[in-house]
């Protein structure tokens, strides 16, 4: 089963409107060093330059993206399994823990964990290899962590269990 | 100056040590399809903050070599390009490898990779501090009309469609107004985020560009290079006779210069340049019609040019701060992060350190040509590492990368919302290379132009009244009118096609 989204462009487009209005709505609250000088060229100037001009660009694309949508079929690009569709969303959300849960359980323990989940994730049917998984998750996260932290001498983030 | 650039690096002895770990780790990520070696060097660059500038460098110049040179092996071997940089040389290295002739690809490919390298270096040596010498004359005009030009070419050059390249380019310099305004000190765009006052670091969005959007790109094609066909390589000697070699002097320093000149332009390095060396070599071949079915003057023209790009974009890099493309994006940030400004001043507050790179980039060169040919068995090996083993380690060490910046977990997520922008963007088909030297230009640009306005009380004209910055913002403006031509010119041809 695939998951077509032709629109993709136009929502693009429209999502960079949205941008760079928030850009311009933003640029106002800018404290200006002189606010009362004539000159124009301070603080907020090139954010307006920059949300002015992303807006023209995005109005040009979203126009050029309705007539394509109008000329040409969907390309294949466009078209996306479901089953990557799941990969994508579950690679995300596995990041996202990773990166929340980073300061409560540490740099070693959650990397072991989420390059254990990622190889499940990322593996073909057919060829997970779960002990292969577990001992890649192991020794690279602990291999890392002891290169950063023992050899080059960099804080990593751990937990106040952790002695080490 | 090369007798104190030599005193340095005998002080600093692991710099030897850390080149070979980087040209070596280079080529592996330059072979890997999909790994490039923009993403070795933004990842290796945490490696690089415990260490003294020179081997740091010695570590970040070995990534870049390596990286670029890898390339050949997947490309001629796979017929993937391990980077952009090789695309042309799969047209000759594979069907040269299907004929039985694998070692004489490689082999000369490798060697006209290190020839490339040495002539990208010694016109680095020679041009940089000239350059350096005259730019030290530009005030805040000349510097944007610069900028502008080289953001003008990025845009143009590395998308098909120009409307989606100047908007990436445009993002890349939103993201990169987030944080204190560099002239006025206030903040702007912050979202009352405290994290976000400093603003977004160049790491992050390259990490989270290139690497998170590999990551997931893979979740799309989840495929399984196991089973790739790789042939056994035994290589003699360098793999091509003396007499094959002497053979391909003009078409090897003509793809040189063709290299050299198209790394220097902003924007547009090793990705474009093989090709059009190819293109070059094709067209004055006596036997044009060879090509494509195992040319060893293929090869050589792809990848002696994109080695000479090498030293070709490290030159606008160190004399005016712009850097030529996405990894020397990378290396202008490792070298901030060290406290060393590129720019004209580097010749005399860094002489030494800057001589020590030129030394480094040859021994680089050499190291590259030894342990290409010593490793390739080893390399082809890791060419079958299937990539859902790699990437979740490339993943962490990113972690690794973000956090060293500030110690802070903030830049891992930005790591991550990068990741989903660069993922976003190439699902809609916007090129990557804009957003980030947007991101890098876009700084450059707004100081200067604000410097220049206020010292001309707000008027524009100033900039065109000045010789340098009236002639390059002219050229820049008559080539986007151009570009914009030629745009409109092929959409009308293909609809008069329909």
């Amino acid at each position: 089963m695939v998951v077509i989204n032709r629109y993709k462009d136009i929502i693009a487009c429209i999502a960079l409107l949205l941008l760079s209005a928030a850009v311009y709505y933003n640029t106002g609250f800018i404290r200006v060093f002189e606010p009362n000088s004539a000159s124009y060229i301070n603080g907020q100037f090139f954010p307006y330059l920059l949300s002015g001009a992303l807006c023209l660009a995005a109005l040009i694309q979203l126009f050029n993206s309705i007539r394509e949508l109008h000329r040409s079929p969907a390309d294949k690009d466009s078209v996306i399994s479901r089953g990557a569709l799941i990969r994508i969303v579950a690679t995300l959300v596995i990041l996202a823990i990773y990166t929340a849960l980073l300061s409560t359980f540490g740099f070693l323990i959650m990397s072991m964990l989420y390059v254990f989940v990622q190889v499940i994730v990322l593996s073909p049917k057919g060829r997970l290899n779960l002990p292969v998984a577990a001992v890649l998750a192991v020794v690279s996260s602990g291999a890392i962590y002891f290169l950063f932290t023992q050899v080059l001498t960099m804080v990593l983030p751990r937990p106040p269990f952790m002695p080490f | 100056m090369f007798e104190q650039a030599v005193s340095l690096l005998m002080a600093n002895p692991m710099s030897f040590f850390w080149m070979v770990i980087g040209v070596v780790i280079g080529i592996v990520f330059g072979a890997i399809p999909g790994l490039s070696a923009t993403m070795a060097v933004a990842i290796f660059l945490p490696v690089t903050y415990g260490l003294t500038p020179v081997v740091g460098m010695a570590c970040l110049l070995g990534l870049f070599v390596g990286g670029i040179s890898g390339g050949l092996i997947s490309a001629i071997l796979l017929n993937i390009p391990g980077t952009p940089s090789s695309v042309a040389t799969c047209f000759d290295g594979r069907p040269m490898a299907l004929n039985g002739q694998a070692d004489k690809a490689l082999g000369g490919g490798i060697v006209f990779s290190f020839l490339g390298t040495l002539f990208g270096v010694v016109a680095l040596i020679f041009i940089a501090p000239f350059l350096a010498s005259v730019a030290i004359k530009f005030g805040p005009h000349e510097y944007f009309a610069v900028t502008f030009f080289s953001m003008s070419l990025i845009i143009t050059l590395s998308s098909e469609n120009l409307c989606k390249g100047l908007i990436a380019g445009l993002l890349g310099m939103v993201f990169a107004t987030v944080g204190l305004d560099n002239i006025e000190a206030s903040r702007r765009l912050t979202l009352d985020i405290n994290q976000l006052r400093s603003g977004f670091n160049v790491l992050t969005v390259l990490i989270g560009l290139y690497a998170i959007t590999e990551v997931l790109e893979n979740c799309k094609n989840v495929s399984d290079n196991e089973d790739a066909e790789l042939q056994d390589v035994t290589m003699r000697g360098f793999g091509i006779s003396v007499k094959e070699g002497l053979a391909q002097w003009w078409n090897g320093i003509r793809s040189a210069v063709i290299g050299l000149v198209i790394g220097i332009l902003p924007g547009i390095g090793g990705g474009t340049s093989n090709i059009v060396a190819y293109t070059v070599a094709k067209n004055n071949s006596k036997h044009p019609e060879r090509f494509g079915k195992g040319e060893l003057a293929g090869v050589v023209a792809s990848e002696t040019a994109n080695n000479a790009g090498i030293g070709g974009a490290m030159i606008p890099l160190l004399t005016l701060g712009i850097p030529g493309d996405t990894t020397t994006a990378v290396l202008l940030g490792g070298l901030m992060i060290h406290g060393i400004t590129p720019g004209p001043l580097i010749f005399e507050k860094h002489g030494d350190l800057m001589y020590a790179i030129f030394v480094l980039l040859l021994l680089s060169s050499f190291t590259m040509l030894v342990v290409e040919f010593v490793g390739l068995k080893g390399f082809i090996k890791v060419l079958k590492v299937p990539k859902y083993y790699l990437l979740p380690v490339i993943v962490i060490l990113c972690a690794v990368g973000a956090f060293g910046l500030n110690s802070r977990i903030f830049d891992i997520g930005s790591v991550l919302f990068f990741g989903v922008v660069g993922y976003l963007m190439s699902r809609c088909k916007y090129p990557l290379p804009p957003m980030i030297l947007g991101f890098i230009l876009g700084p450059i640009l707004e100081v200067n132009l604000r410097r220049g306005l206020t010292s001309s009380q707000g008027n524009f004209l100033d900039f065109f009244s000045r010789p340098i910055s009236g002639v390059l913002i002219g050229f820049t403006l008559l080539y986007i009118v151009y570009s914009i031509y030629r745009v409109m010119a092929s959409r009308r041809s293909i609809l008069i096609t329909e």
